[in-house]
């Protein structure tokens, strides 16, 4: 399989690095417009072609191409490589776009001009959320009453007040609540944000803390709190706590905790997982999850998170700005 | 690097930098205090009265001052120093602020410029005029080995300079093989300049 990357980036470095090691994949090309990058690049990836201009990825019949660029880039760049028929399967980093109204344009583009299509949402695929959504789905807890969830970071903890990067990043809602979101509608489904608080503390309007209150239709109600301007999160971390009519469990990056009402309790460190991946680059998840995309492009299926599927995120994180600024 | 052939025992600085690995709230469970270049300098140094001979740590403003702190005790001659470069999260960390690779190589520019250091200037200028990545990689160690020196002076016994494994493992994966074999003869021709 012929993959090429656009946006060599961290993120673009890393999916090409766990995909020119699985087998059947060749990466083929990485495409930049950064010409610091573009001028480095050609020197150092000297088996790849190294390219500033999507079109010019046209001539070589890939199989895949990966967007790992900034999330406002993501609505033309996907739309250019559907319009031009780069390719017919598509890896985007989340968040799919920088609104629902243009998620859902590209959702439809893909669903005319491609085949596999998915968003980057990693945290499914680490082990212990992995192992809630299992518990889940046996409905361990009975029936799920509320939930609290939280994204934290320190990524722009003690920033200058004058920084514009939180702002390029999409804000904090999108680069990093966009994970704690995602798992929420993969474990509970539809939900609809009832009350939203942002708060800025950098220039450029964008949030850089949020809470908010949300439920559905079957009177389950949770409560998120995300912020990039945490002490001592030096990685991010994201964690649930999920009450049910059977007992409570705990889950983050670490350990998934089951404390039943028959006293009946037990623990899974992800240790006990299985989260041996074939190659180690960041978190394991990242790799099985590059894995599990081109195996669907292989086997012909469909991949998830989709297109369709992670639109719902960009619908609340819209949902959570328009609440807020109501409550504003 | 070294040709001695007794057992070495490292202290690791993950504790330093408030890292557990077990689990982040574990890291912050333990407080602020081993964070501290003084607090830090003598558990290393406890360590080592206690059969530890070597500090293995990546190369950090946290624990250069360790260094530091070990040097201005009188105590760095007692130890093998094992430098890791570059300190990958912090490098990420600035990336996320600054403006992604760009902005992160504009701030290292800057940095090696202030530190005076002639020679990783010149490895520098000549890799930008020649869009030499290898030559950008010289630089970089230079940098790093002379923040080093200054920070445990001329009694240190520095070791060895590894290459963290985020560079290393992507490297391979990307078939930089030019990077490892360039690191390689550089490491090693230093080594036999002795470059402490």
């Amino acid at each position: 399989m012929k993959v090429a990357v656009v946006g060599l980036g961290k993120m673009g470095l890393l999916h090409a690095s766990n995909l020119n090691v699985l087998p059947n994949v060749q990466l083929t090309a990485l495409c930049d417009k950064s010409r610091l990058i573009l001028k480095f690049s050609r020197r150092m990836f000297s088996k790849v072609c190294v390219v500033n201009d999507l079109e010019k990825l046209s001539d070589l019949d890939l199989d895949a191409v990966y967007v790992t660029t900034p999330i406002s880039s993501h609505f033309p760049i996907v739309k250019t490589i559907c319009q031009k028929g780069i390719t017919r399967n598509l890896f985007v980093e989340k968040t799919l776009a920088s609104s629902y109204e243009k998620a859902k344009e590209l959702c439809e583009l893909a669903q005319t001009s491609g085949d596999a299509n998915m968003v980057g949402y990693m945290k499914r695929f680490a082990v212990t959320f992995r192992k809630a959504k299992d518990l889940m789905n046996h409905e361990i807890l009975g029936e799920v009453i509320s939930f609290g969830a939280s994204a934290y970071s320190s990524d722009f903890c003690g920033i200058e007040k004058s920084s514009k990067m939180s702002a390029s990043r999409g804000g904090v809602l999108r680069d990093l609540g966009s994970h704690i979101i995602d798992l929420a509608l993969w474990l509970f489904g539809d939900l609809e944000v009832d009350s939203a608080r942002l708060e800025s503390m950098t220039e450029g309007g964008h949030e850089d803390s949020a809470r908010f209150r949300v439920k559905n239709s079957n009177g389950l109600e949770g409560r998120f709190e995300v912020s990039w301007c945490m002490n001592n999160y030096r990685l991010p971390e994201f964690r649930l706590m999920i009450r049910g009519s059977k007992g409570v469990m705990r889950v983050d990056d670490y350990k998934v905790g089951v404390e039943l009402d028959n006293g009946k309790s037990r623990s899974w460190y992800r240790h006990d997982l299985n989260d041996n991946v074939g190659f180690l680059l960041g978190d394991p998840e990242y790799f099985r999850e590059d894995a599990y995309f081109i195996r669907s492009i292989l086997e012909d299926r469909s991949a998830e998170p989709s297109f369709l599927t992670a639109s719902k995120v960009d619908y609340t994180i819209d949902q959570v700005k328009d609440r807020a600024g109501k409550n504003e | 690097m070294s040709n001695d052939t007794k057992k070495t025992l490292l202290v690791g600085d993950n504790p330093f930098h408030g890292i557990s690995h077990l689990s982040q709230e574990r890291g912050r469970l333990r407080g602020n205090a081993i964070t501290q270049a003084e607090y830090a300098a003598k558990l290393v140094m406890t360590s080592v009265d206690n059969g530890a001979n070597g500090f293995m740590f990546s190369v950090s403003d946290e624990t250069l001052s360790i260094l530091s702190e070990i040097r201005e005790r009188g105590e760095i001659s007692r130890i093998r120093l094992y430098a890791l470069v570059p300190y990958a999260y912090e490098y990420v960390r600035l990336a996320t602020q600054i403006g992604g690779i760009p902005g992160l190589a504009k701030k290292l520019a800057k940095q090696i410029v202030v530190s005076g250091n002639v020679k990783a200037i010149a490895a520098g200028l000549k890799g930008v005029l020649r869009t030499d990545p290898v030559a950008l990689m010289k630089t970089y160690l230079i940098y790093e080995i002379s923040r080093i020196k200054s920070s445990a002076g001329k009694q240190a016994n520095l070791d060895s300079v590894l290459l963290h494994e985020i560079i290393t493992d992507m490297a391979l994966a990307l078939d930089l093989d030019w990077l490892l074999k360039s690191y390689v003869d550089f490491i090693s021709k230093s080594w036999n300049e002795t470059w402490l």
